[in-house]
């Protein structure tokens, strides 16, 4: 099997969508009645795929091999979706090559193997807007000093950017100046407390960012200061955002109230100021932040789908499916419906009590793999996944 | 009087042993005519609509037909089913086919009617039984030994014979598998152990203590595939009235058990190119979506759908493979012309059809784990020497399709019955 398959050279052309993309960027956030919204995605979605079918033969393969049509698309449910680990595999790329100004690549924590998205400038420039429109939402307009729970090195300046570094970046409209918090020694992640207690000195009481990813922010930061007995602050109105690696700290039994707790206590904020977000590399630009209820609210831009595993239906309030995000960001690969290995439970179609608009959820886990049990247990010596 | 225990602990496994040792000369002196005739009872009280949603239970009600039944004995003892019932001749000398007294069973999660299934080949033969049985099959097993115990026959002798008696030797129950003092324990209270499981639960049972007596009799992992020649393959294809049929019964083996079962078909090796494998892939969906609508899958472990729409994801966008789905996650069937290899069975009415030059290329990737393999093979010569060589790699069964998940005798490679009975020469 040829598993990098060339694009076909053909471009994306001009969208017709741009406008309605950055419409739905450029507005205030959350206010979408559930159903307008979904009216409006769909008209883009739809185009979006019918673009991308045309560009990439795989991605039209997938289409009519797996009976989506030739839409119209009215429902989510009608967008076909690619499972996300596609883009570990495949060079799922609908732009010509050198259209491409980026290649963000997974942390692979799971597979060890780095997905591999194509951005192009159209893409990377729907990507920061829409980064910033969410989290506008969620931290305000006003520029703060921002500290980096990571090293300089993992948003070096390259045409390739890990996921890490794309989420450094993303919050980089919300900084005044920026501090890296930890050291690279080699392969190893020290954290430099002279640097972060300069920091704190200086801005305690500027309502400091702090961005880390989840597990080193566990790993590293909570577990070496937490060794030293080190904290700072009090800085009661700094944030800290974090995501990824929520796999390897349920494997080692740390809850988010845990992870907030501890945290906050080194930091010298509040623990409700800890906010957990949902994104991946696949779909730089959408994230989904915790609200003061708990739930997470997809953007205006996006959206999420909780299917049935069996039925592959939308589940209803209160029950748990397969997390789908659906997306009218990539123009320069087929994001547009990306199916997760993560389950959400639908808390609601509408009506959080944090006031925003449109389906809200929490993360419940991956999915549970299936226990492999008894006589039926297809082993095989010579193992290779199909 | 409760025959099964959702959580025991040592003092009630301890008690149990008791209990369904004294049960033992009971049970022992029944005689196996009886015993064949109480379980087809038991048969018809399992093929009503009250078991319907009892996932193989339409097979293990077919199976515990008195028929069925003593067919299975007299395979396995070699016409010599007599002398469970006393001595008899054989040549100069007498034999005698006597219960090896108490069996440990080891049940495993993959069909819920394996300890009902495991037990009466075992009380078949007139042993007493300790069943281990998973927690996500106690309930099912809860309610068909509830039928049991209400199953009744009157024998040749005008007595009655009910389940209830005999369950006086037997006692099901579960305890975590971590349990390692409960585990020894029951093993060391028998005369067999029967596992049934994937490697980690062989590893446990067979290094824990045992009597020296005592005989092991093994279902280890395993898996299935199938193999089709080119004139099989065309029939399918083909959809002529014997072609339908072949996909017919083709699809009752992936459907059956959910493909849990080691006699499952995952992996169809079909002659020819990709596009032979396509057309005879299509042709293998269309069955799948007719039965699937008859036969509904009822529910889906989370990962292994999330497997299943990876491969759908992969064989959708791959140049040279195809797929052919529903659009739930009810049937998948994945196209590809990757050769003589295995892939890890999926489960869940998936399938892997993939093209191979010639079937004997199969033959050097089949081990002893393969268990299953059915045939459709047009040529006879080719047939007889693809089943020497898959005999020497090591498979255990070759059939037609239709009867993969067929319990027959020999059983991964043995006699089961035979291997419940001790045999006694008396010259």
């Amino acid at each position: 099997m040829s598993i990098m398959e060339s694009t076909s050279q053909k471009s994306a052309a001009p969208t017709s969508t741009d406008e309605d993309v950055i419409a739905l960027i450029d507005q205030a956030q959350f206010r979408l009645d559930p159903a307008e919204k979904e009216r409006r995605l769909c008209a883009v979605l739809s185009a979006q795929v019918d673009r991308h079918a045309s560009a990439l033969p795989a991605y039209a393969r997938l289409v009519d091999r797996l009976g989506f049509g030739n839409g119209p698309r009215a429902r989510y449910e009608d967008v076909p979706f690619v499972h996300v680990s596609a883009f570990k595999k495949f060079e799922l790329r609908s732009v010509p090559q050198d259209k491409v100004v980026r290649v963000v690549t997974s942390s692979a924590t799971t597979s060890g193997t780095p997905s591999r998205i194509h951005i192009d400038k159209p893409t990377s420039f729907r990507q920061t807007k829409a980064l910033a429109a969410t989290l506008t939402d969620v931290l305000g307009k006003a520029r703060r000093p921002y500290l980096v729970l990571d090293a300089a090195e993992s948003n070096a300046a390259s045409s390739s950017l890990s996921a890490r570094g794309a989420a450094i970046r993303g919050l980089l409209p919300f900084a005044s100046d920026v501090t890296y918090a930890l050291d690279l020694n080699g392969t190893t992640l020290v954290p430099n407390e002279d640097r972060m207690r300069a920091f704190f000195d200086k801005n305690a009481d500027r309502s400091p960012l702090l961005f880390g990813f989840t597990y080193i922010v566990w790993s590293v930061v909570v577990a070496e200061l937490g060794r030293r007995g080190t904290s700072f602050g009090p800085a009661p109105g700094a944030a800290l955002l974090h995501s990824g690696g929520w796999k390897k700290l349920t494997e080692l039994a740390v809850d988010k109230d845990v992870f907030a707790s501890k945290v906050g206590a080194i930091f010298g904020m509040p623990a409700s100021h800890v906010l957990d977000f949902y994104g991946m590399a696949e779909q730089v630009g959408v994230v989904f932040v915790d609200c003061t209820a708990g739930n997470k609210h997809p953007p205006d831009f996006a959206d999420v789908l909780l299917r049935d595993p069996l039925t592959l239906d939308r589940v209803r309030p209160g029950e748990a499916g397969l997390i789908e995000v659906l997306s009218i960001l990539p123009e320069s690969y087929p994001g547009q419906a990306l199916l997760t290995d993560d389950v959400g439970i639908l808390v609601g179609e509408d009506g959080c009590a944090c006031g925003r608009r449109g389906r809200h959820f929490r993360i419940r886990s991956r999915v549970a793999q299936a226990e492999v049990r008894g006589c039926g247990d297809t082993f095989a010596q010579k193992r290779v996944v199909g | 009087m409760s025959w099964i225990h959702d959580r025991i602990d040592a003092t009630g496994l301890e008690s149990e042993a008791a209990r369904v040792e004294g049960a033992a000369s009971n049970t022992a002196a029944r005689p196996t005519a009886d015993l064949s005739a109480l379980f087809d009872a038991f048969a018809t009280k399992l093929a009503t609509p009250a078991f319907a949603d009892v996932e193989g239970i339409a097979f293990l009600a077919t199976w515990l037909r008195r028929k069925s039944l003593e067919s299975t004995v007299r395979a396995s003892l070699g016409g010599r089913e007599a002398a469970l019932d006393g001595f008899v001749a054989d040549g100069s000398r007498k034999l005698r086919a006597a219960p090896r007294g108490i069996v440990a069973q080891w049940i495993a999660g993959n069909i819920p009617t394996l300890a009902v299934f495991s037990f009466v080949l075992s009380a078949l033969v007139k042993n007493v039984n300790l069943v281990r049985v998973p927690k996500e099959s106690l309930a099912v097993v809860r309610r068909m030994l509830a039928a049991f115990e209400e199953t009744s026959i009157t024998d040749a002798s005008g007595q009655a014979l009910s389940g209830r008696d005999i369950l006086e030797g037997a006692s099901f129950f579960y305890f975590p598998g971590e349990d390692r003092s409960l585990h020894a324990a029951l093993s060391l209270r028998a005369d067999a152990r029967v596992v049934w499981g994937g490697q980690e639960t062989l590893a446990t049972v067979l290094a824990l203590p045992r009597h020296e007596h005592c005989e092991d009799i093994v279902f280890g992992p395993k898996f299935s595939l199938g193999l089709i020649d080119t004139g099989g393959r065309e029939r399918v294809v083909g959809q002529s009235d014997e072609g339908l049929a072949i996909a017919r019964s083709l699809v009752r083996d992936v459907l059956l058990f959910d493909q849990a079962a080691c006699s499952s078909p995952h992996i169809l090796y079909v002659e020819g190119t990709l596009e032979d494998a396509r057309a005879f892939g299509r042709a293998l969906a269309g069955e799948l979506a007719k039965q699937t609508k008859r036969n509904p899958k009822r529910g889906i472990a989370e990962g292994t759908a999330a497997a299943i729409l990876r491969l759908r994801t992969d064989y959708g966008l791959a140049e040279d493979r195809d797929v052919f789905a529903s659009s739930a996650v009810d049937y998948t069937v994945l196209v590809d012309a990757d050769g003589p290899v295995l892939s890890e069975g999926v489960q869940s009415r998936t399938l892997f059809v993939r093209a191979v030059p010639s079937l004997r290329d199969v033959v050097p990737v089949v081990t002893p784990q393969v268990q299953t393999i059915g045939l459709l093979v047009d040529d006879a010569g080719l047939a007889a020497d693809l089943a020497e060589r898959l005999a020497q790699r090591g498979v255990s069964r070759l059939v037609r399709f239709g009867l993969m998940n067929v319990y027959d005798q020999p059983w991964d490679g043995l006699f089961a019955c035979d291997r419940f009975v001790r045999w006694i020469s008396w010259t």
